[in-house]
């Protein structure tokens, strides 16, 4: 039996080697007629050289154009950097270009889709440091690629995907997304916006400051009222602060929108003026109003310029106790951290879900002491790092995925998105005059001399703890915080070491409050009636002696 | 194309012809790599052993490996044994299924500390028909690392290199001695004894046991009869409530626990009570569950109809519903909860602290009726981990992946002794190999819809909704639930669902109660004696008229 089988061996040996052999021709052929994308602009929509970030977006939906589809639940994208690029010349996307949810497209399953081709547009910024940087150049839309005038974009192509087949499509960018409409200013409704000395000398390109100001019912007729005024921060926006609507709303859905809308005309709402502030910055629809080597002296031009230009403009009580600061989320950060960084010139502030405010909960990092911003280690095993959760615990994207997202939307904290602003705002220059980032995009990986400049200049609740002793006294019964306990973002347990620094505060004690809800998500805090009466009540009480609060209450 | 169709052809020729075995032999030679070979001595074990051999290494050597393993453990590999004779050799290669590296070709190269271990099983000829093999329970509780019987090797120190072709061989000649049962003292007294229903199911004997703390001057009052504390929980000979009347020397917090819940049993303000724990290992966990099962037996039967009676006749129980009450933690909360629910008119009240899941919707965050995979929450284009454990933070200690391989380490077929695979015996039909029948694949994850249906049985909310209209009258007031709520394993979640209809009750309203702990971990709620005096208060409020209950409070 043993020579019958060895002679069989032998055959079937070399058989397979021959097999192996062309197997490996054949995937060998495979790979060198993959799946290609050659994408170009036409000259009609843009004749000059273009330098910036060319997308592929691939879905299976055909209900909205890809662009326009939710990432990544919706769409697949790959991004690749462009230098100078001429029109009707084509931009090479193949396997090897990164992109997210599927990194290669030699992953994609094979079927049917609708592709679409897109072209982020880069200004060059000659700033004032000595730095030229290449960035998308906010066009009053609010950094949203996808909307922001001027960018150009394919039609959606069907296509099928089949990677047994070499395939090339050809997808040319010969639409050009049209200017934004500014929407008239109105009775109750008046928009600011003007060009910043400062931030344009240090971007070296126009940069502008805006704000939205909703006025008190009969602000007219009672030309000699001055009023309290509520400094609203968060998202840029071109809709009225609160999202007041002029007219009937009820019948659009949005009852809250038409909720604070009747409670705003009605007599028992306290007249008071509401601003929204609108600060796009190269980095993202909004500056976080700090100064900051990345994204420039913007406290600076708010406190400076944009302030003092509404109160120029509209009769605002000049005084502390007036001025009311509040915000949700990105705006529960930037409202609390304008409170604490001009603790004189606020009255107060309200603050929602802020994003962290303590770097030891950076979501769901610890930035001094975790290595990896993606997974934890524990022994041998390696557990993803959350991001995002819904209020049942179970986790919408990992770390890692969120970050993979930004990445294909822009390299060097350009994707516009939450992390790389969060960077730009917080952290040091690069070497390159980029952001210097606090951990690796790719693996994850933490740069501890960044966090520790991180620490130094924009953990709120370091900052408050370091200076205490000059601060407080500053700031008693000013901070008002509120948070959902199960924050869609993980902001509570950042808040939750705050509070504990807050609650043990002596000389003084802060005299603030700090609220949870239970079970609730991002962003839970009163409503916004609600907050309108509670924050009317607090300047009532906070005014000083002599002054006159009964005037602005008709 | 052509080619390939050409050799998929040959292929299968071959195979047919059967010669692929051949190749199979070569490439089986051709192999070289680590392996691991496990046997044991004549000395040790002289029969032939089936059962499940494991292969564990650790980087150090503080505890023998086979005490590192764990769902955040140490690397270990586990292959099944059928007849193995003494001298004769089972191999562990890179072909062997481990957890947290699957393969040991993925072992990094290094120096470490190496184990074998031998899990012995039991052949079971069940009264259905059924031959099992499983670890039959030797009154540790499960704990294949520590169940006497079982064989392990001499801890060898080896440097390892899994591309290296080496063998190392491990020879399980200690074995674990049997276990020390405490002594009798003057106020904890133990039960055992075989169970005639359990072992008539099984047979082989099937013990049951139970151990009963007697309050302060139970002797000395020979005429008077105490309410019952019956808790509900994991496998242990400690005395109820972790009773410890020794101070302990160490900072041990438990024993500092048990401690000053002696200080406070024995003084004159607590109420006197009797409070029992049950033994009821069963050959797939520490415990059954307390119900009956097609796969763990008539664990529900024999507890009331052998172990209670035989408890209240050893000792001066009031065998009365109303001085009957449950309670218990976790494991415990979920079967102080169910023994409840299903013999409303037996017990009296019951209090569940952090139950397992009590709603399938929540199967800590799977929906088993909904959810196609337990591992990933699965979108379009990418997946997401579902989590296993979390921090009171909302960081993840480990997945359910992680978890479920653990098991699938220890053992198959639902045989880990780990609480995924009690629970899929406890509630899934039986499989046709007489094994439970999986409710989802414990390799990939996916669900198994016809087995969730049939899980229905033991969704404690769905039975509530569904008999409420007779059996709503036997609970009303008898429902006491406790959960923190950021539950360690996520079950707070279906104690939210079950609140949600017991709070909407009517006729009657359940009138008991649901609470949380604000950022609590698993298992908050009332203990020591907190707890007994909630229970002692109720039982007083409760009791009937005509009762004398002013006899147990001297």
């Amino acid at each position: 039996m043993k020579k019958v089988h060895s002679s069989f061996q032998f055959i079937v040996c070399i058989f397979s080697l021959i097999l192996i052999g062309m197997a490996k021709d054949i995937s060998y052929s495979q790979t060198n007629n993959p799946l290609k994308f050659e994408i170009s602009f036409s000259n009609k929509v843009h004749p000059d050289e273009i330098t910036g970030r060319v997308y592929l977006i691939v879905t299976k939906d055909s209900t909205r154009e890809p662009r326009f589809q939710r990432f990544p639940n919706n769409s697949l994208m790959w991004g690749k950097n462009i230098f100078s690029q001429s029109p009707m010349t084509e931009v090479v996307f193949d396997e090897t270009i990164f992109g997210f949810p599927i990194n290669s497209t030699k992953d994609v399953p094979a079927g049917e889709y609708y592709v679409q081709a897109f072209i982020n547009i880069y200004t060059e910024f000659k700033r004032s440091d000595g730095f030229t940087l290449s960035m998308h150049n906010d066009q009053w839309e609010g950094q949203r690629w996808n909307r922001s005038p001027g960018n150009l974009y394919s039609e959606p192509h069907k296509i099928q995907i089949d990677h047994s087949i070499p395939k090339s499509v050809r997808l040319v960018c010969d639409k050009k997304i049209p200017p934004v409409n500014i929407p008239p200013d109105t009775k109750w409704v008046k928009r600011i916006k003007f060009k910043s000395e400062i931030l344009s000398k240090f971007w070296g390109q126009p940069i502008y400051l805006g704000a939205t100001i909703l006025l008190p019912k009969d602000y007219e007729r009672h030309p000699d009222v001055y009023y309290p005024v509520n400094y609203l921060q968060g998202h840029f926006s071109l809709r009225a602060p609160y999202g007041f609507k002029e007219e009937d709303s009820s019948s659009d859905g949005n009852r809250r929108r038409s909720l604070i809308s009747e409670f705003w005309k009605s007599d028992s709402c306290p007249r008071m003026i509401a601003v929204t502030f609108q600060h796009p910055c190269p980095y993202y629809d909004d500056s976080y109003a700090v100064n900051s080597p990345n994204v420039g002296p913007y406290r600076d031009a708010i406190m400076q310029e944009l302030i003092p230009k509404i109160d120029e403009k509209f009769r605002i009580i000049r005084k502390p106790y007036a001025r009311i600061l509040s915000g949700g989320s990105t705006g529960g950060w930037i409202s609390l951290m304008l409170q604490i960084f001009q603790p004189e010139f606020f009255g107060g502030v309200f603050s929602m879900c802020p994003d962290p405010v303590d770097f030891r909960y950076f979501q769901c990092i610890n930035i001094y002491e975790d290595k990896n911003a993606y997974f934890k280690e524990f022994g041998w095993l390696k557990v993803p790092t959350a991001s995002d959760r819904y209020t049942d615990g179970i986790v919408r994207f990992t770390s890692l995925q969120r970050n993979h997202m930004e990445l294909v939307l822009g390299t060097k904290n350009r994707s516009g998105g939450q992390i790389d602003i969060f960077e730009a705002a917080y952290g040091p220059i690069g070497a390159d005059g980029y952001v210097k980032p606090l951990f690796d995009k790719l693996t994850g990986i933490i740069d501890s001399t960044v966090a520790n400049y991180w620490k130094e200049h924009y953990d709120l609740r370091y900052y408050l703890e370091k200076n205490w002793a000059w601060l407080g006294s500053k700031l008693v019964g000013k901070l008002h915080i509120y948070t959902g306990d199960m924050d869609t973002f993980y902001l509570n347990n950042a808040v939750k070491l705050l509070e504990e620094f807050l609650e043990k505060t002596s000389d003084p004690y802060y005299a603030g409050f700090v609220e949870y809800g239970d079970g609730k998500p991002h962003c839970w805090g009163p409503g916004r009636a609600e907050l309108f009466k509670v924050m009317a009540d607090y300047i009532t009480k906070n005014a000083p002696k002599g002054e006159e609060t009964s005037k602005w209450k008709y | 194309m052509k080619i390939i169709k050409a050799a998929i052809v040959c292929f299968e020729v071959l195979y047919i012809l059967n010669i692929s075995l051949f190749v199979k032999d070569i490439m089986a030679k051709d192999e070289s790599g680590l392996r691991f070979n496990i046997s044991f001595s004549m000395e040790s074990h002289p029969e032939e052993i089936t059962g499940r051999a494991y292969a564990i290494i650790s980087k150090t050597d503080k505890q023998e490996p086979r005490f590192q393993t764990g769902y955040t453990g140490v690397p270990f590999w586990g292959k099944n044994i059928y007849a193995l004779k003494p001298g004769e050799e089972v191999v562990v290669d890179e072909e062997v299924f481990g957890f947290p590296l699957k393969s040991i070709k993925d072992i990094p190269p290094g120096e470490y500390y190496v184990q074998g271990f031998i899990n012995i099983y039991t052949e079971f000829k069940r009264s259905d028909g059924h031959t099992l093999w499983l670890h039959n329970d030797q009154w540790e509780g499960q704990q294949w690392n520590r169940s006497p019987g079982n064989l392990f090797s001499d801890v060898k120190k080896i440097s390892i290199d899994p591309k290296k072709n080496e063998t190392i061989k491990l020879s399980c000649d200690n074995v674990i001695p049997p276990i020390e049962l405490p002594q009798n003292t003057k106020l904890v007294k133990r039960i055992k004894f075989e169970s005639k229903i359990l072992t008539e199911f099984w047979g082989q004997p099937i013990y049951l046991g139970a151990t009963v703390l007697l309050p302060n001057g139970y002797e000395n009052n020979p005429d008077v009869y105490y309410p019952v504390n019956y808790i509900q929980g994991h496998f242990s000979l400690r005395a109820p409530h972790g009773f410890r009347s020794k101070e302990p020397e160490e900072t041990n917090r438990w024993a500092k626990r048990g401690y000053d819940f002696y200080q406070f049993w024995t003084s004159d303000s607590c109420p006197r009570m009797i409070a029992v724990t049950f033994q009821h290992p069963c050959p797939y966990y520490d415990d059954s569950y307390a119900v009956n099962s097609p796969n763990t037996g008539p664990y529900g039967d024999a507890i009331m109809k052998e172990l209670i009676p035989r408890i209240e006749k050893e000792f001066r129980i009031i065998r009365k519903p109303y001085a009957r009450a449950l309670s218990g933690g976790s494991t415990g909360g979920w079967e102080a909860l169910a023994l409840q629910i299903f013999h409303p008119d037996f017990f009296g009240s019951t209090w569940a602290l952090c139950p397992d899941a009590v709603d399938f919707r929540y199967y800590q965050i799977v929906n088993i009726y909904k959810d196609n995979n337990a591992y990933f929450t699965d979108h379009d284009w990418f997946k997401v981990d579902r989590p296993g454990y979390r921090l009171t933070d909302g960081n993840i200690r480990f997945t359910m992946q992680n978890e479920n391989h653990y098991e699938l380490v220890i053992g198959d077929k639902s045989r880990s002794g780990g609480q995924w695979d009690i629970w899929e015996a406890v509630y899934s039909p039986i499989g046709k190999d007489g094994f439970p029948q999986r409710i989802w694949d414990k390799g990939t994850g996916a669900i198994n819809r016809s087995v969730a249906e049939e899980w229905k049985k033991y969704d404690l909310h769905l039975y509530l909704k569904e008999n409420w209209s007779w059996i709503g009258d036997k609970l009303k007031g008898k429902l006491h639930i406790y959960t923190g709520s950021m539950d360690s394993f996520y079950l707070n979640n279906a104690v939210v669902l079950l609140e949600g209809f017991l709070e909407n009750t009517k006729e009657p309203y359940y009138d008991g109660a649901v609470e949380y702990g604000k950022r609590k971990p698993h298992c908050w709620g009332p203990r020591g004696a907190l707890l007994i005096n909630l229970i002692a208060d109720h039982v007083t409020k409760n009791t009937p008229n005509g009762e004398d209950n002013s006899k147990w409070k001297y």
